[in-house]
């Protein structure tokens, strides 16, 4: 099965490598609906043995040029997790409160505990992209930020969270294709911005960014997976087989954990019903 | 002037090198109220200078043994300091919703932002005190916190927070004749718990304990300063020394950029006034 590129650790990326446009050839737009449907089934099942055992905790994060698709994504791959157990949190330009800390501290706020899954629609990795592209801090700064980054996902690996990084990789073609079909259609209008235009002048910029990004913070414990997105069917397919194929080899951890537990509450209720028993057979000795 | 005895990066701490009833010859009791006076003043006034700059926050942490008096020296040694810009945190056994995350999720939520000074009595320091010393989590977990805990303090401190970490030392006997001292007096006997005497038969673990975190997480941006502790006014004047000498050469600095910010205001003021709209003139008017 044909899941998202896995950036090795080390590795250097060049984006240029990789063809936003690839589909494998085992599958087709309409094979491909019928399987998300099975996939996003299976993830609500996942999420179900994730949230009871308890153990672990779910981070993706996902990251994407502007039109790349990450709210589609969310929506499309993961309408089967139950919301209760699933938050997904959004990164906006910071408050002059959370200005007046670290970079990862609004970040580490909004982690999922253990049990829950948080999806990240752009995330800390902002602050080596716009932040660096924009010249938002001097370079001495963010230049910092990637092992500071890669110190703090270590931190929440090590308490027992599976972190997953997804990078939409779309066209600069396919980008203008998406802008100019939302001014043209009526009902998609509203989400077009003149700085959507004006950020797409830094192309090339937010592609290096990214390139470094997927180098230097690409570890064993927090991989990034480059998705290739032009064709959505396809993204959706590869971020729901990416969720689902790291997740099952945890099922039979989870599962084996909570039988455990059941086990234990047997006994549990086991001896109080034998207190029971031998209460009663008192009681009938009394009579 | 002598201050509280720094850990140097990578020495390797053994407690008992360190006198708990140490005071430096050069000190006594009766001066050393009036130099508390005046450098708690300083504290003051050192603590506006970095809420209006701004640019720099301050972490201080306490640690010490049960009895070694860390609400004490807060008392004492911050008796002077805006209450606006400062902030004391107490970290308790962790709630429910605290223990799904990391160690450190709890205490990153509430580190000091800029300008701000905040006081940690008890701390993260704990998750390899207590913790290591209950095996309250396996031996392979604690052990990975020290480089943890000197990542985190490393991204704080590169984030211009200035880092201080105190261990107030007391004796195993003083120790005793304070939990015995509360034990006869009837308006402390509430501070004593059957707790305190429990942790006490800890002593030898703890000791190493705390010889182990100072020795891993001393580092040039967030030291740790053993304190001798078992003279109350000692220990706060050492306590108070080391805050005030380590914020004095901050202090330039801080000027400085509140000059500059002076200037520019008075730049754009003048520009407006250049500009026929008077903000200094319209006051007046909104007066009458």
């Amino acid at each position: 099965m044909q899941v998202a590129w896995k950036v090795e650790a080390g590795s250097n990326v060049k984006l240029q490598d990789y063809d936003p446009d690839y589909v494998d050839e085992h599958t087709d737009p309409a094979l491909g609906r019928a399987e998300l449907e099975q996939l996003g089934k299976e993830l609500g099942e996942l999420q179900e043995l994730l949230a009871a055992a308890h153990h672990h905790s779910l981070l993706v994060v996902l990251q994407g040029m502007d039109t790349s698709g990450k709210a589609d994504t969310i929506h499309q791959v993961l309408s089967r997790v139950n919301p209760q157990g699933c938050e997904v949190r959004s990164f906006k330009v910071p408050t002059s409160r959370e200005l007046d800390h670290d970079f990862l501290w609004r970040v580490h706020r909004v982690t999922p505990g253990r049990g829950v899954i948080g999806i990240f629609n752009r995330s800390h990795y902002e602050n080596v992209l716009v932040v660096r592209v924009h010249d938002l801090v001097p370079q001495a700064a963010w230049s910092r930020y990637y092992a500071a980054i890669n110190d703090f996902e270590r931190l929440l690996a090590q308490n027992d969270m599976i972190i997953l990084k997804l990078y939409l990789h779309m066209s600069n073609e396919e980008q203008e294709r998406r802008l100019l079909a939302q001014q043209q259609n009526q009902t998609d209008a509203w989400k077009v911005t003149t700085a959507d235009w004006a950020e797409r002048k830094y192309w090339d910029e937010y592609q290096e960014a990214y390139e470094e990004a997927l180098s230097k913070c690409s570890t064993d414990e927090a991989p990034w997976y480059i998705v290739p997105a032009n064709q959505k069917w396809y993204r959706n397919l590869l971020v729901a087989r990416t969720l689902v194929s790291t997740l099952r080899q945890y099922k039979d951890e989870w599962e084996a954990q909570l039988v455990e537990r059941g086990e234990r509450e047997l006994l549990l209720l086991a001896q109080l019903g034998h207190l029971e028993q031998t209460g009663n057979r008192k009681n009938k000795r009394s009579k | 002037m002598q201050l509280a005895w720094r850990v140097d990066e990578g020495s390797k701490v053994r407690l008992k090198d360190y006198d708990p009833g140490f005071v430096d010859t050069s000190t006594d009791r009766a001066l050393a109220s009036a130099e508390l006076e005046k450098l708690s003043e300083e504290l003051g006034e050192l603590q506006q200078l970095l809420a209006a700059a701004q640019h720099h926050s301050l972490l201080i942490v306490l640690q010490g043994m049960d009895t070694s008096g860390k609400d004490g020296t807060i008392r004492q040694v911050m008796a002077q300091v805006n209450p606006l810009g400062c902030e004391v945190r107490s970290f308790k056994g962790p709630t429910s919703r605290e223990q799904v995350h990391d160690f450190l999720w709890r205490i990153h939520r509430v580190v000091p932002g800029r300008g701000m000074i905040s006081i940690f009595n008890r701390s993260h320091y704990e998750d390899v005190l207590v913790v290591r010393v209950h095996d309250l989590v396996p031996e392979a977990v604690w052990r990975r916190r020290y480089a943890a805990i000197n990542n985190f303090e490393h991204m704080l401190a590169q984030n211009d927070t200035i880092i201080l970490k105190f261990y107030l030392h007391i004796s195993y006997e003083e120790q005793e004749k304070r939990l015995l001292a509360r034990q006869e007096e009837r308006t402390k006997a509430w501070k004593l718990s059957s707790a305190d005497w429990a942790e006490r038969k800890y002593w030898n673990d703890y000791q190493k304990a705390y010889g182990d975190a100072l020795s891993r997480c001393s580092t040039d941006e967030a030291p740790w300063y053993i304190v001798p502790a078992n003279r109350k006014w000692y220990r706060n004047l050492l306590v108070a020394r080391t805050l005030v000498s380590t914020l004095r050469p901050y202090k330039k600095e801080w000027q400085a950029k509140l000059v500059k910010r002076g200037e520019q205001e008075l730049a754009r003021i003048e520009k407006l006034q250049q500009a026929g709209d008077n903000p200094v003139e319209a006051k007046p008017l909104l007066r009458s």
